[in-house]
């Protein structure tokens, strides 16, 4: 589904500031799949999600989705079948708009008359695809986001991208930003949903007690290039494994 | 002040009021929704005086069609500003100034000087009787209202005020929110120069300094409306730049009647602008609903 070949992203080329944060010389993702990808900071985490939804452009190599080449191909373009979920609430809903409005403006498929009114499709499907989230939001339908707690408007976050279908779910540490009893909550949620929809799902965390038994394979990042490439859906693996393998790489790139 | 003198009065402040709203308008549109504090109108609005008066003193075009090409004229400023911020990477401040700048040129070339009479001209309000011509004004403005606000409510309006609010989420929703900045500021200059144009009608002449001090005069009607009207929803955001334009402009009239000395004309606009500012903030902090569009002030 997701296939990178020679990525290369490096910042102050050619300066003292040279840094390499993305260096990958093949990898490859199935439809369908859940991705974990953790790893200390300045690993590249969050470099290879920007590459792939497309706010990186200036890069070497090449990526493909389902096949074609996209590589040129800019954020906005790439939008229709990526989407991306980052840890700050605010990034994906409008704060002065309801979570209706929310919803529609979200639902809204690029090709539709631009001037006709945000109202079109069922309440109901709004109401059932909220009532999912087990928080109460069908019922506050014509509360403004801005006023929502920062995990219910998280949660708004990702009934309102997935209303666009997306082939690709990007998780930059999305639940980084809501209280603990909240994220697992919501964490859960998306697994269903992606299932239900065969997202291919990338997220990238610090918790490693939320990657531990959870999807199809756990990347750990090191120095932007992939030091470990564990397929929890074949093997399972221990927390303390997990635990040993990560401080591995800590200790070879010399944080620790 | 007697009864003769209070119904020309209240008769000018609505006609005043009407023409200048126009101008709140696309502050509505360039400042609440895009986010963009445009100096342009400062010279657009000249612009479509400027264009109208040549038009209609030069050639033989109807009103109609002179003020129509008045507001086009409008828009291309927008264009040019919008482009100097999305292509240019100017800032938005710097961006309204250097195109205010070069329409003040653009503006004295179009006229051939200074100020241009409209001496024998058709205007738009000739098959108006005068005492009706207020409610007629006050209607025209609402009518534009009208379609704006139906503008805001469609899907393009929506993604007008996120490119404002969050431009971000415009990427995500697979658009360019430069292409939205360009659209505000269109929209916004074109109701400008229409204004202008009608001005230049009402007051018979067109004149490269009409259009100075507009910006402060038509933040301070937004900012005095929307203390007054809180702008909770787009419907009462666009109640609030209509009421303000009249509030501001019967402050206006009150003021010139109560002798104020023309030059402390600006010491009186600049003080009812901050009381208006002030107000605002001690009634928003009474308010549990977010406002609409982009805050700050």
């Amino acid at each position: 589904m997701i296939r990178l070949e020679n990525i290369n992203v490096t910042f102050g080329k050619g300066t003292e500031t040279e840094v390499c944060a993305l260096d990958i010389p093949a990898l490859e993702l199935f439809e369908g799949s859940w991705n974990n990808v953790i790893g200390p900071n300045g690993s590249g985490k969050s470099t290879l999600l920007k590459v792939i939804c497309g706010q990186i452009l200036s890069l070497e190599g090449k990526i493909f989705i389902t096949g074609k080449n996209i590589t040129g191909s800019g954020a906005s373009k790439r939008f229709d079948y990526v989407q991306m979920i980052e840890q700050d609430p605010r990034n994906n809903t409008v704060a002065s708009m309801t979570i209706e409005e929310n919803l529609r403006l979200y639902a809204f498929r690029r090709g539709s008359p631009a001037l006709s009114f945000l109202k079109s499709g069922s309440v109901a499907e709004i109401r059932k695809l909220l009532a999912r989230f087990d928080m109460g939001l069908e019922d506050r339908l014509h509360s403004q986001a801005g006023l929502l707690s920062g995990g219910q408007r998280q949660a708004v976050a990702v009934a309102a991208v997935l209303l666009r279908n997306p082939k690709i779910l990007l998780l930059d540490e999305f639940t980084a930003a809501i209280d603990p009893k909240t994220a697992p909550k919501l964490l859960n949620i998306v697994k269903q949903l992606a299932a239900d929809f065969k997202i291919t799902v990338i997220m990238v965390s610090h918790d490693l007690e939320q990657v531990i038994n959870s999807g199809d394979r756990i990347f750990i990042l090191s120095s932007g290039k992939v030091a470990e490439d564990i397929a929890t859906a074949s093997v399972k693996i221990t927390k303390a494994e997990l635990v040993a393998k990560y401080t591995r790489v800590l200790e070879e790139e010399g944080v620790l | 002040m007697s009864i003769n003198e209070l119904i020309p009065m209240l008769g000018s402040v609505l006609e005043l009021s009407s023409i200048y709203s126009i101008v709140t308008l696309g502050l509505v549109f360039s400042f609440r929704m895009v986010g963009f504090a445009d100096l342009t109108i400062e010279s657009s609005f000249t612009t479509g005086a400027a264009i109208y008066a040549v038009l209609i003193t030069q050639t033989s075009i109807s009103p109609l069609i002179a003020l129509t090409l008045a507001g086009l004229a409008g828009s291309v400023a927008g264009v040019c500003t919008a482009l100097l911020h999305v292509k240019g990477h100017i800032s938005r401040l710097l961006s309204g100034i250097i195109m205010m700048t070069i329409l003040y040129s653009v503006n004295l070339q179009i006229m051939g000087k200074g100020n241009l009479q409209l001496v024998n001209t058709v205007t738009v309000f000739d098959a108006i009787p005068v005492n009706v011509r207020p409610f007629c004004m006050v209607l025209f403005a609402l009518l534009i209202y009208a379609v704006s606000f139906l503008l805001l409510k469609t899907h393009f309006g929506y993604l007008l005020r996120t490119c404002g609010e969050n431009p971000s989420v415009v990427e995500k929703l697979g658009y360019r929110a430069g292409g939205f900045v360009i659209l505000g500021l269109v929209i916004s200059n074109a109701l400008t120069s229409l204004s202008g144009a009608v001005a230049a009608q009402y007051y018979g002449y067109s004149d490269v300094g009409m259009g100075t001090g507009l910006i402060v005069a038509v933040f301070a009607a937004l900012i005095l409306g929307e203390s007054v009207c809180s702008p909770k929803s787009i419907f009462r955001l666009l109640a609030a730049a209509f009421i303000g334009s009249i509030l501001y402009r019967l402050a206006f009239e009150i003021g010139l009647r109560m002798n104020i000395h023309p030059w402390n004309l600006r010491i009186a606009v600049g003080l009812l602008l901050a009381v208006a500012l002030v107000l605002k903030q001690a009634i928003n902090r009474k308010h549990s609903k977010l406002f609409v569009g982009v805050g700050g002030i």
